[in-house]
């Protein structure tokens, strides 16, 4: 068995997750400020109100500072698939390489081309051009999210590839199934979607601040209406969205699920947590009581899960010991493995595989059809063979749990929030009280804090596999030297935060001075 | 047709996203009627 070093492990993920989160603090706002844009934008063509043209300039200025930072982490990130995890690279790039290829080249340079005539094209197209120019830089950003999702979904649920062992690499076989996984899809429409909540509570919070200071009252108002319209919109889809991905989650991986929830005993009808407190230090083989307290709605999670009331619901032990029945992908009741069982079978894949290339540099035949015989029977749990322990496959419960609850929590607040927004708009006639405007304030860095989570139970959620079963995030990673990561790691930790406190030093100087023409 | 769920999933994006800038539209020209003085 190889050796792995965990620190240089540790470093790597620490690194990729320091670049991603940075990364994901720019994305969202682009996401959605960019269709923000476009419907002002649109409301100037149809109506000629050059007031919607001042309120869209205003919007589209904070835009820009937000979109080339973002541009800059996002180029850092790729790197990094190279640099820090090349094993991966090297392992699945044939797959994964695509949609990041089809990213870089038909969404990204669009939305790049088309957003100098969005920032320079004023006066210099016809509005109408201009107006097309916005919505295809709306629409190029987030094409841009849905490759980097569909790549990031297949390591979710790896699809539509097969296992080449004379190259010792996965190809990809059918194109249409890597893009139309159904965890692919759900997770380009959950994540662009609270992208879209995010921006909204952005351009209600900047438009409180103006209204808590008596400034730029009409560009408040109509910004707040077509944002909390927006809002209200979009958070409902995100919590239906949220239920597509706590399905997909159920079937494709029930050990994020089990962690989400923090389950280790499995259960038939099993409930959802809807506050909780999990108690520290449990284990998965002890007889604690996994929470401190709980309100929990009975029944829910197995519904959500496998929509059945009644359904069995795998918890932490259950995946660990294996024993309990389940129906796979081709609706064959079959019994789980245990942990130790898929090790073993993952180990007799590993070797398979090198007594195959042995073999045939040989010209054994018969050994060569043999194991490659093996290998086939043993593909599927392939990865499980670089793991020693049964213990290895669980995630971090706590962050995983925690993080799922708020972002759930806070998910909801939002639908409130843009519901008591509109219900002020329309029936209290925008007499909004100062401490409504100061809480719409406050929500800005919420919506920034459920973003977050909601990537960290993604990710934390998955682990140990950075390729789901196939391979673990140990085998990923480049083979350098530990103290090279750590070094860049501080180096980028230091370049994000300087960049950030950049936008957020540009981005207030901007709101402060406001919208350029009239102050009414 | 193998995939016409994801397809489908897929394409209320485009939808959510007309309904949204409909609705949008429709609480400005409501608010608007409410409130002409403040538009003028």
């Amino acid at each position: 068995m190889e050796h792995f070093d965990l620190s240089l492990v540790n470093w790597s993920r620490a690194q990729f997750a320091l670049t991603a989160m940075y990364h994901w603090v720019f994305v969202p706002l682009t996401l959605g400020l960019a269709f923000i844009i476009a419907f002002m934008e649109t409301l100037y063509v149809k109506t000629g109100d050059e007031e919607w043209k001042r309120i869209t300039k205003f919007w589209m200025t904070l835009f820009g500072i937000n979109f080339a930072i973002g541009v800059a982490t996002g180029i850092i990130l790729e790197f990094e698939f190279g640099t820090n995890w090349s094993n991966y690279s090297w392992f699945v790039g044939d797959i994964f390489g695509a949609p990041l290829a089809i990213e870089g080249i038909m969404a990204f340079f669009m939305e790049s081309t088309f957003i100098a005539v969005m920032f320079f094209g004023w006066n210099k197209v016809s509005k109408k051009f201009h107006l097309v120019s916005t919505w295809l830089v709306a629409v190029g950003a987030n094409l841009s999210a849905l490759w980097i999702l569909v790549a990031n979904g297949w390591m979710q649920y790896p699809a539509g590839m097969y296992f080449n062992p004379d190259t010792a690499r996965n190809e990809m076989h059918n194109f249409w199934e890597v893009l139309f996984s159904p965890v692919a899809i759900n997770k380009f429409l959950h994540t662009i979607t609270s992208g879209y909540v995010l921006a909204a509570i952005f351009v209600i919070g900047v438009s409180a601040w103006y209204m808590l200071k008596g400034r730029n009252i009409l560009l408040a108002k109509r910004s707040i209406i077509v944002a909390a319209v927006f809002g209200l919109v979009t958070s409902i889809f995100l919590a239906l969205t949220g239920d597509g991905s706590a399905y997909q989650v159920a079937q494709k991986q029930p050990m994020k699920l089990a962690a989400m929830e923090g389950l280790y005993e499995g259960q038939e009808g099993a409930p959802l947590i809807v506050v909780g407190a999990l108690t520290p230090g449990k284990q998965f083989d002890d007889d604690m009581d996994p929470y401190i307290f709980r309100i929990q709605i009975p029944k829910m999670l197995s519904f959500l899960g496998y929509r059945s009331g009644d359904a069995f619901v795998p918890g932490v032990k259950d995946l660990v010991e294996g024993g309990y029945t389940y129906v796979d992908k081709n609706g064959v009741e079959k019994v789980a493995l245990s942990a130790e069982q898929k090790i073993e079978r993952g180990k007799i894949a590993i070797k398979a595989l090198a007594d195959y290339t042995a073999a045939k540099d040989a010209n054994d035949t018969v050994a060569v059809a043999y194991n490659r015989a093996l290998l086939n029977d043993n593909f599927e749990y392939f990865g499980y063979g670089y793991l020693n322990n049964p213990k290895s496959i669980i995630p971090n419960v706590p962050l995983t749990f925690y993080s799922f609850h708020i972002m759930v929590a806070l998910g909801f607040l939002f639908i409130g929030f843009f519901m008591l927004i509109l219900y002020l708009v329309y029936f209290r006639q925008f007499k909004i009280n100062k401490w409504i405007l100061r809480l719409s304030i406050l929500m800005i860095p919420l919506a920034y804090i459920a973003s977050q989570t909601g990537w960290i139970v993604a990710e934390v959620g998955r682990q140990p596999w950075v390729i789901q079963d196939i391979l673990p995030t140990v085998a990923a990673v480049s083979r350098i030297d530990s103290s090279a990561v750590q070094i860049t790691f501080f180096l980028f930790f230091t370049i994000f935060t300087a960049l950030l406190i950049a936008e957020l030093r540009i981005m207030f100087k901007q709101i402060k001075i406001g919208s350029k023409e009239g102050d009414k | 047709m193998k995939y016409i769920s994801e397809i489908l999933w897929l394409l209320s994006w485009p939808v959510l996203m007309y309904i949204s800038y409909r609705l949008s539209v429709w609480a400005i020209k409501h608010w608007e009627k409410k409130q002409p003085e403040e538009n003028a």
